[in-house]
């Protein structure tokens, strides 16, 4: 079975009176997960350059152009970042003057100097500009502290307009804004520990082989269950899980059970759309059906349809949720080819609102804290399943 | 605790427009909508159960009963 999967770049970029050891040290980690590293050196950039407003202005055009090139040339839709100090406040400086036009996929900044009330809200929500971040403030960071004091002090002299960050949380909280307190200074978290998780973090929803081989139990178990409890013939009913995949839901690779049409492989389905983006928007399980031979309603444009298996005629599309922060990290779309299970035929009645509920409630807990391990890039040691 | 089916999704039973009312009616897709807290005397709630200890696994009941009696609904409704 071939599964695609899509090529994920990531930046890194380094602070100020350095060149940037770690984004040497940390290409290996980013390997072994698939991504592909495109470090950005600037070279050695003093104190002083970095307060003058002009140079530090040269230097965001920059990176701003940097970046458009690198969307140009690869035609990716979205590129990952990891950002140190001086890099974190570029490149959120950069996100935030492209007005939408750039857009981030998954975010690591460390020992931050972005603006404690800088507008998470409008990135994640207005300009879908950022799918998730992860923010490693240290305890002891008396340089992103320093640089929250001289914006507030003299900024009226230097313009800069940062904040302390890298040692206090941000202002808006999201389960898409992974808050991370460890102990020590500045540079501390420039660790292989960390390297590692934050490699882990920004190849979500790809899935390591420890919570892959986790959720590939879990699903086909619950396809044979869900066969069972629907009185359906396991063979026609299949599994997979949806994710955000450059900012629409495609099917995690290997993260299915029972797919083999091999059009299906590359679906990319909007929010909103058909039963799976319907459920990844609202947190509803969805259910939809063929009738008389077609797909009505809001369901997916013609090009997405014309790739699912000419024999499907239903779908239930399962939210997956993490049950203290709500954030919804994936869609687990269950569906069968041939007749409809006589449950759910009619979809008003409440034999069909039973079966959903059992389907729902009966995958969710099994699964939600393995995927949200995965989008925070935690490893399966550190999750009670 | 309520459990519905919608026809459509929320945004668009509750936004009015003409086009919007099209596009619900026509839908083909249902949303179950799980309001309210947890609620095991309920009789939808009780039924489902009911089907998972007939035809389903040890683990689905677990996860059954733990999203049911989660004390945050959020594992059902955002």
């Amino acid at each position: 079975m071939i599964e695609f999967r899509r090529p994920k770049i990531v930046v890194t970029l380094h602070g100020i009176q350095t060149t940037g050891k770690w984004q040497k040290q940390i290409t290996p980690y980013l390997a072994k997960h698939g991504l592909i590293p495109y470090h950005l050196d600037y070279g050695w950039f003093d104190v002083l350059r970095f307060l003058l407003p002009w140079t530090r202005n040269r230097r965001v055009r920059a990176i701003r152009e940097e970046l458009r090139d690198l969307v140009r040339i690869t035609g990716a839709d979205r590129i990952s970042v990891i950002a140190h100090s001086f890099g974190t406040f570029q490149v959120m400086e950069a996100l935030q003057r492209e007005h939408g036009e750039l857009k981030y996929d998954r975010v690591v900044l460390t020992g931050s100097i972005v603006p404690l009330d800088y507008d998470w809200q409008r990135a994640f929500e207005v300009e879908q500009s950022v799918m998730a971040v992860r923010n490693e403030r240290a305890d002891e960071d008396w340089v992103a502290a320093l640089a929250g004091w001289v914006s507030q002090k003299l900024g009226w002299l230097t313009r800069l307009k940062a904040g302390n960050s890298g040692g206090t949380q941000f202002v808006y909280t999201s389960p898409r804004l992974i808050d991370t307190a460890n102990s020590g200074d500045h540079s501390s978290t420039l660790n292989a520990s960390k390297f590692e998780r934050w490699a882990r973090f920004i190849a979500y929803p790809y899935l390591p082989d420890d919570i892959l081989r986790k959720v590939k139990l879990e699903i086909q178990a619950f396809r044979q269950e869900g066969a069972r409890l629907l009185s359906e013939d396991v063979t026609k009913m299949r599994i997979c899980l949806f994710a955000p995949i450059d900012g629409a839901l495609r099917m995690v690779p290997g993260a299915s059970d029972n797919m083999n049409f091999a059009p299906e492989y590359d679906l990319c389905i909007e929010a909103d759309h058909g039963a799976t983006g319907g459920a990844y928007k609202t947190g509803d399980t969805a259910l939809i059906q063929k009738a008389s031979g077609y797909w009505g309603g809001d369901t997916l444009p013609g090009e997405e349809l014309a790739k699912i298996h000419p024999d499907l005629s239903w779908v239930v599309a399962i939210p997956i949720k993490n049950g203290d922060t709500g954030a919804i990290v994936g869609v687990l779309s269950l569906d069968g080819l041939g007749n409809v299970p006589e449950m759910l035929q009619d979809d008003t009645s409440e034999k069909c609102k039973v079966a959903l509920l059992a389907l729902t409630a009966g995958i969710n807990a099994r699964i939600a804290p393995v995927l949200e391990a995965a989008f925070r890039g935690d490893s399966l040691r550190k999750v009670e399943v | 605790m309520e459990i519905k089916l919608v026809r459509g999704s929320t945004d668009q039973v509750s936004s009015g427009s003409s086009d919007t009312v099209e596009t619900w009616q026509d839908s083909h897709v249902v949303m179950l909508k799980v309001t309210g807290d947890g609620d095991f005397y309920n009789p939808i709630v009780s039924q489902a159960r009911e089907l998972i200890l007939k035809t389903g696994s040890q683990a689905m009941l677990d996860s059954f009963d733990s999203t049911i009696l989660s004390k945050n609904k959020s594992s059902f409704s955002k």
